[in-house]
């Protein structure tokens, strides 16, 4: 299956929630905080496993029409999925 | 929002910790006295000098437990039970943001009559009673319940205290024969996400915790603070007679001023003309020296201060108003000798207590 086409999964009880300017992930299995960024959470609530990556791109282009170009917003959802996946994050 | 009280209490903190010549132990105070997120904010200690990943766990622990009050408020108002929240969960979102102030559970009140139909549905939430030690003297005698989620993870874990009563100060054992007043009930706010008391009724539960937490939970002088700017004059009558009604009317007064004038919330004229006559505040409390007196005692030993510690230190310290505070405070009765606290040790230190607080006399009025 293409990156593309993969469908990734949050993994069940990891925690999202803004925290004044910034945006955390908790994990409480491994108790770690992980800071991220705006779009990194708007990626991450669509890491359903219904969604494929293509989808998301899809859904953040329509979030930041004319601020980013479809290439850019690829390239940062495929960043933001590696970061998760390092992070053990994804189901 | 005037944050004065605030930056009033940081200083007077700063001055505590000067005393012990560690000027370091400040953000460390901060953090046991539950504000390091909002002193961090106002730029009283430098950013950095509490950890960053501290301040980002206190504040998702915070987030995380406003939504368990929220997720209480919507079961308790949908079954229709009378109930308010206190303290932190009522002052979180309207006062302080999440950090700002440490929460360690979330308090809520409810009439008598609903106590075990509250406490039926926060089960159906998943939260258990504490083992019978845990929780606050014997069960016939409680007023109150801690109540547990816990998913084995202290961020994500809750507790609650559910009250139902109000403990008489002047006894070390609850005794679950006084409710909160009526003049409170019929003020409740529930207008809000979190139904919460009128501030002046507000202001004296406060004062009521402060004394039955052994005057070791200093965020809630700020609370109190913070609840009084939500004051006006007209409101220092209803905040003395409902210390009063709980027993705390000597207390309350001297609370009262020590807000008004080493915190600096306005109105203080209004608070000491509607001071009962009856009521004489012979000694102001100071607020340095209180904190002074909590950056001493050893925040591991928490209960076991009550019936140790404080004797000790109000000796050693030679603070000036507490030793009039302390015989207003601890009056312990024959079960609480009774209650198995821990081992013949802990009794006879008790004993030994107890003695010495009977020689205290006075009540408070």
């Amino acid at each position: 299956m293409s990156d593309a086409a993969a469908r990734p999964r949050a993994r069940e009880g990891v925690i999202l929630r803004p925290l004044e300017d910034e945006w955390v992930l908790y994990d409480p299995v491994a108790q770690e905080l992980h800071t991220v960024n705006r779009s990194a959470a708007l990626i991450w609530a669509h890491c359903t496993g219904d969604e494929t990556t293509e989808d998301i791109v899809a859904a953040l282009a329509a979030v930041y029409e004319h601020q980013v170009t479809p290439e850019q917003l690829a390239a940062d959802v495929t960043r933001a999925l590696a970061m998760f996946r390092e992070r053990g994050l994804l189901a | 929002m005037d944050w004065t009280p605030a930056r009033r209490f940081c200083e007077a903190a700063g001055r505590a910790t000067a005393r012990t010549g560690s000027p370091a132990l400040l953000p460390e105070l901060l953090v046991r006295y539950g504000f390091p997120g909002l002193m961090t904010r106002l730029g009283f200690i430098e950013r950095g000098a509490v950890d960053d990943g501290v301040l980002r766990g206190l504040k998702l622990h915070d987030t995380l437990l406003r939504e368990h009050a929220d997720e209480i408020a919507r079961l308790l108002r949908d079954a229709d039970v009378p109930h308010c929240f206190v303290k932190g969960s009522a002052l979180a979102g309207t006062v302080y943001q999440p950090g700002d102030r440490l929460q360690t559970d979330v308090d809520v009140y409810v009439q008598p009559a609903y106590a075990d139909r509250a406490q039926d549905l926060l089960i159906t939430l998943g939260y258990l009673p504490l083992a019978d030690r845990e929780q606050a003297g014997p069960a016939a005698l409680r007023s109150a319940l801690a109540l547990e989620r816990d998913d084995g993870d202290p961020m994500t874990a809750a507790t609650v205290e559910l009250h139902w009563g109000v403990d008489p100060v002047d006894r070390l054992l609850p005794r679950g024969d006084r409710a909160l007043p009526d003049r409170v009930w019929d003020a409740v706010d529930a207008h809000g996400a979190r139904n919460v008391p009128y501030p002046p009724h507000h202001a004296a539960i406060l004062v009521h915790h402060l004394v039955h937490s052994d005057l070791l939970h200093v965020r809630g002088v700020l609370d109190l603070a913070m609840v009084t700017q939500q004051m006006d004059a007209a409101d220092a009558a209803e905040y003395h007679a409902t210390c009063a009604d709980l027993g705390v009317g000597r207390f309350g007064a001297r609370v009262a001023r020590l807000v008004l004038e080493d915190l600096e919330v306005g109105a203080a004229e209004a608070f000491v003309a509607a001071t009962p006559s009856a009521v004489r505040v012979p000694r102001r409390l100071v607020l340095e020296d209180w904190l002074a007196f909590v950056a001493t005692a050893d925040p591991a030993d928490d209960a076991r201060i009550t019936v140790s510690r404080i004797r000790r230190r109000l000796g050693a310290l030679a603070l000036p108003a507490l030793p009039s505070l302390a015989r207003d405070l601890f009056w312990p009765p024959a079960a609480f000798l009774e209650w198995r606290w821990g081992g013949p040790r802990w009794r006879a230190r008790l004993r030994h207590y107890a003695q010495l607080a009977r020689k205290l006399a006075p009540r408070d009025g």
